[in-house]
């Protein structure tokens, strides 16, 4: 009998195999580890702008339009040059001399069927004066190498409407990205694990199943399959009545827990589940106390001024309040790790977890209702869904405040870059960063970038952001222009404002990934600006 | 300037020929700026690019803009459609076709003057004399066996006599939306072999939990590929890639879940269990890709400072990346050199250590064969000798003890030498 018989006579053929979308997406779909179907679907529904079609801005979009972004737009009004062709690689030899909007788009497009492109032969300045309003039209704004003015009025504008703009810039071997995000809030940061036990705090179902259990009345083969849960809190609630009901403090008294609890050992046994109660003892220190960051949150304006314009994020987590100030945990996530026990008693914990994450998520939805109930906001925008992902998520959600590029121009973070290139981890990221506002200052005067020049102008130039290098320095650092930092400068204008393929395509990589963090609202995004220097091959965050 | 088709594109190279032109603060004193570095670069410098897969593309394209003209790429693979969700140089009509050949033929189309030569084969396929004829080697693999291969392949045929047969090795890997890229001089630095011990170990789960006490829905998967399967089918092998395969996997593991009350068993998850696939996005690839091709650059040119040695790339949070120079491991079986003192109790037998060299994580020799000064102690291949030597599985260590024992793997190319103590 062949296999094709054999699975039709033992089994109703199921009808579950993937249709061609799923199978071209399954790496990025894969079970909760990348993105999976919701940031799928946002990405899908994105549009986004980007300003130049240069080897760089051609390198983000490579990696949006190839995980299937909904619609993107390049907005350029330059023709394709010979130096165009031979650093961007969504342009052929017979693109020269035709508009580089059109040509990146059309070979851009080539990758991916059910992405839309357009390309717009226009110029950014003339657009903002006559339809600022184009450029709030997008999921996100994307800017490569745009000359100071540009960069601050679309940012501006990009701020006052609330859309993130990620603003790239490149120059030989450095590279910086800077997102300016309006307030983000996620629910799903993707941890690396999401375990709570309640080892310390057990729930009255817990409890129960606990103390349903007694270690010396079982057979050898029963003892050897209790579920390591089970031993830690019976241990703990041992340790407890013994020490002022105070957990194992230092070092000495987690030792002698963890003796105690071998000594309930069975001889001549292999006992796994022992094993791992050894190794997950550190999770019995630990208290279920509500994390410093979600505490935080708590303290939150946006929490305090809560009205009926608030975001859904931010009633849940009023919610969260009330639910943690009633029972001194949050709600429980549900999960349940692996652990060394016989299938049946497995099943029954995870139902236990499963129906405490339950209870919880419906105890929170009521409290939802009731705050809502106060605003005149109606629950029909909570799916579920999402109260029951933002239940699960509780101890990890995260807030990005954003600040804007605007105000980061006319009042620099003197006191992060003073202190940041102070310290010798962090010089070198801080001087690329006073080099690249030289850079700037430079080609606001001479529109050109310093560097960008033949050469036998080189020497000029160099002696012209010089010239700079000293009082910037000073202003921004407080001190003498270092070694470092005058190395950085002169390597920067070496670059030249140019577009290497390599530093185009890490940029490339590295902002798309960012973009697709804040399309998607999971993941954590940089905050708010990263130096790439691929001499010494580092990323570094700073925020301004 | 010249425009249009059939003339000399004289700028093309106006971006890269900035940092070609004229050193600069981080570059070393010997970098000699203008012609011949352009030449060597653009006419004559050589690179050998392993895998066509999500970074074997960028590598390729990333190499090409950059300037090398004589590229060849290996790849023993063919297009699927889940490739296409970041291999961009493969299209829906490609699938099928060898990666390889599409990835040579598409950089060929895009930029004219690269010769992108492809060889649709495995990197064993090859020997030294194949190997010497690069000046750098530039590795996108997944494959850990592959990566070790041609490590030693590469430290084997240093010749000090020889500078040329000093080939660096670039090598890029990526997980998610981690990756990292390294830069090995070999018998100068560390090697991939040195850093065994960094790799996550591969999920494995204890047969006993498979057959008698099934948790998660893995265990149901794993007990219909491992267990169920060659009971069915004792003469024929699993296909990962076979969806009918994958459909009779799903079914039985759907039985056995709904038999234990374990949920979760669905397509994606089998194919994901049986095939230890693992996550790839394009933008993870593209950084680490990038950063490979960057060291290339800087090492055929001297423009600046390569990596020494090693970058790791996390980007789920933020961004942050650690470089840092990776130590050579004295015990390693590559460059190491040296015969390790293993430490084995009296009770172990021949099959013991076998299994000690298949698990621990500087070893991890899968077929392992071991021998002598007196001769064969077991053999895995040729079926006769394996037959043969089988009966020494059950001898007792304690009679090598004080012995060098060398063990061999016809997968890869080195010997490793053993003290027993």
């Amino acid at each position: 009998m062949d296999l094709e018989q054999i699975t039709s006579a033992e089994f109703k053929v199921t009808d579950q195999r993937p249709d061609h979308k799923t199978r071209r997406y399954d790496r990025q779909l894969r079970i909760s580890r990348l993105w999976a179907a919701a940031g799928q679907s946002a990405l899908e529904n994105a549009r986004v702008l980007v300003i130049n079609g240069s080897a760089t801005s051609s390198a983000t979009l490579k990696n949006l339009v190839l995980p299937g972004i909904g619609h993107f737009t390049v907005m350029d009004d330059q023709l394709v040059t010979d130096a165009d062709i031979g650093n961007n690689f969504f342009l052929e030899p017979e693109s020269v001399g035709k508009p580089r909007a059109t040509e990146t788009v059309r070979l851009l497009l080539e990758m991916n069927d059910s992405v839309q492109g357009e390309g717009l032969v226009k110029n950014p300045y003339h657009v903002l004066e006559t339809q600022p309003d184009f450029f709030t039209n997008f999921s996100a704004v994307i800017l490569h190498n745009t000359e100071t003015d540009l960069t601050l009025k679309l940012s501006d504008l990009a701020w006052s409407n609330h859309l993130p703009l990620f603003s790239m810039k490149t120059s030989g071997f450095y590279a910086s990205l800077r997102v300016q995000l309006p307030e983000q809030t996620i629910i799903d940061t993707h941890p690396d694990a999401i375990v709570d036990l309640r080892l310390n705090k057990p729930f009255e179902q817990l409890k129960k199943f606990v103390q349903s259990t007694d270690l010396n009345k079982v057979s050898d083969n029963d003892h050897a399959h209790i579920p390591y849960i089970v031993v830690l809190i019976k241990q703990l609630d041992e340790w407890k009545k013994s020490h002022d009901g105070a957990l194992p403090k230092n070092i000495t008294e987690k030792r002698e827990f963890k003796k105690v609890m071998d000594s309930h050992r069975r001889k001549g046994v292999d006992e796994q589940n022992f094993d791992e109660a050894q190794s997950q003892a550190y999770r019995a220190f630990q208290s279920n106390d509500i994390p410093h960051q979600v505490a935080e949150l708590y303290q939150d304006d946006s929490l305090k001024n809560l009205s009926k314009d608030s975001s859904p994020f931010w009633f849940l987590v009023a919610s969260l309040k009330v639910f943690s100030d009633r029972h001194g945990v949050l709600p429980h996530p549900g999960t349940l790790p692996d652990l060394h026990t016989d299938t049946q008693t497995y099943v029954h914990l995870q139902t236990i977890y499963k129906n405490k994450a339950r209870e919880d998520v419906e105890e929170l939805k009521s409290i939802l209702i009731g705050i809502i109930d106060k605003f005149s906001v109606s629950i029909n925008i909570f799916s579920d869904d999402l109260i029951g992902a933002f239940a699960k998520h509780s101890a990890f959600l995260k807030v990005i405040k954003g600040s804007s590029i605007g105000d980061e121009y006319t009042s620099p973070r003197r006191d992060v870059i003073s202190s940041g290139i102070s310290d010798e981890f962090t010089e070198s990221a801080y001087a690329i960063y006073v080099a690249f506002i030289i850079s700037d200052a430079f080609s606001e005067k001479y529109k050109r970038q310093p560097g960008d020049c033949k050469l036998e102008d080189f020497e000029n130039d160099v002696m012209r952001v010089n010239s700079e290098l000293e009082k910037v320095t000073k202003d921004l650092c407080g001190k003498e222009p270092s070694k470092v930092i005058s190395d950085s400068l002169l390597e920067l204008v070496r670059g030249g404002g140019s577009d290497l393929p390599n530093t185009a395509a890490f940029l490339g990589g590295l902002a798309s990934q960012e973009i697709i963090k804040v399309i998607t609202n999971q993941y954590i995004p940089i905050d708010n600006y990263c130096i790439i220097d691929l001499i010494k091959s580092t990323t570094s965050v700073l925020k301004m | 300037m010249s425009h249009g088709n059939g003339q000399a594109h004289t700028q093309t190279h106006a971006h890269v020929d900035k940092v070609l032109e004229k050193g600069g603060p981080f570059t070393d004193e010997y970098f000699q700026a203008g012609k011949d570095v352009k030449k060597f670069l653009r006419e004559q410098c050589k690179v050998l690019i392993i895998g066509a897969g999500g970074l074997g593309c960028e590598i390729v394209a990333n190499l090409a803009l950059t300037g090398f003209s004589d590229l060849h790429i290996i790849d023993m693979d063919t297009i699927d459609v889940s490739n296409l969700n970041r291999q961009f140089l493969f299209r829906s009509s490609d699938v099928g076709k060898s990666k390889a050949v599409a990835a040579a033929d598409f950089v060929m189309k895009r930029i004219p003057n690269v010769k992108v030569t492809a060889h649709h084969n495995k990197i064993q396929d090859f020997g030294d004399d194949f190997y010497m004829q690069f000046n750098l080697v530039v590795c996108g693999l997944d494959s850990v066996e592959a990566r070790r291969w041609i490590n030693a392949t590469l430290y084997n045929m240093v010749d000090d006599d020889n500078p040329e047969s000093l080939k660096p090795l670039i090598d890029g890997g990526t997980e998610g939306f981690k990756g990292q890229s390294r830069v090995i001089l070999p018998t100068i630095s560390s090697c991939y072999e040195c850093s065994l011990d960094m790799l996550t170990p591969p999920t494995t789960f204890p047969i006993c939990t498979i057959a008698n006490t099934p948790r998660l829905p893995e265990h149901c998967i794993e007990w219909a590929s491992v267990l169920e399967w060659p009971k069915v089918f004792p003469s024929k092998k699993l296909d990962n890639d076979d969806p009918d395969h994958i459909e009779w996997l799903l079914n039985k593991s759907l039985t056995r879940a709904t038999e234990f009350n374990i949920e979760g068993v669905n397509w994606s998850l089998v194919q994901g269990v049986v095939k230890n696939i693992i996550p790839s996005v394009a933008s993870t690839n593209a950084i680490i890709a990038a950063s490979c091709c960057n060291e290339a650059f800087k090492i055929a040119t001297t423009t600046a400072a390569y990596l020494n040695n090693y970058m790791m790339f996390i980007g789920n949070e933020g961004v942050f990346t650690y470089t840092f120079e990776h130590q050579k491991r004295e015990s390693c079986v590559v460059c190491g050199g040296e015969t390790m003192d293993l430490e084995v109790k009296d009770e172990m037998i021949v099959e013991d250590l076998l299994e000690i060299l298949k698990q621990k994580a500087e070893f991890q020799v899968r077929k392992p064969s071991l021998s002598n000064d007196q001769g064969n102690i077991y053999l895995q291949y040729p079926p006769q000798l394996e037959e043969y030597t089988r009966q020494n599985l059950s001898k007792s260590l304690s009679d090598y003890k004080g012995q060098t024992i060398l063990v061999t793997d016809a997968n890869l190319p080195f010997k490793l030498s053993l003290r027993l103590v």
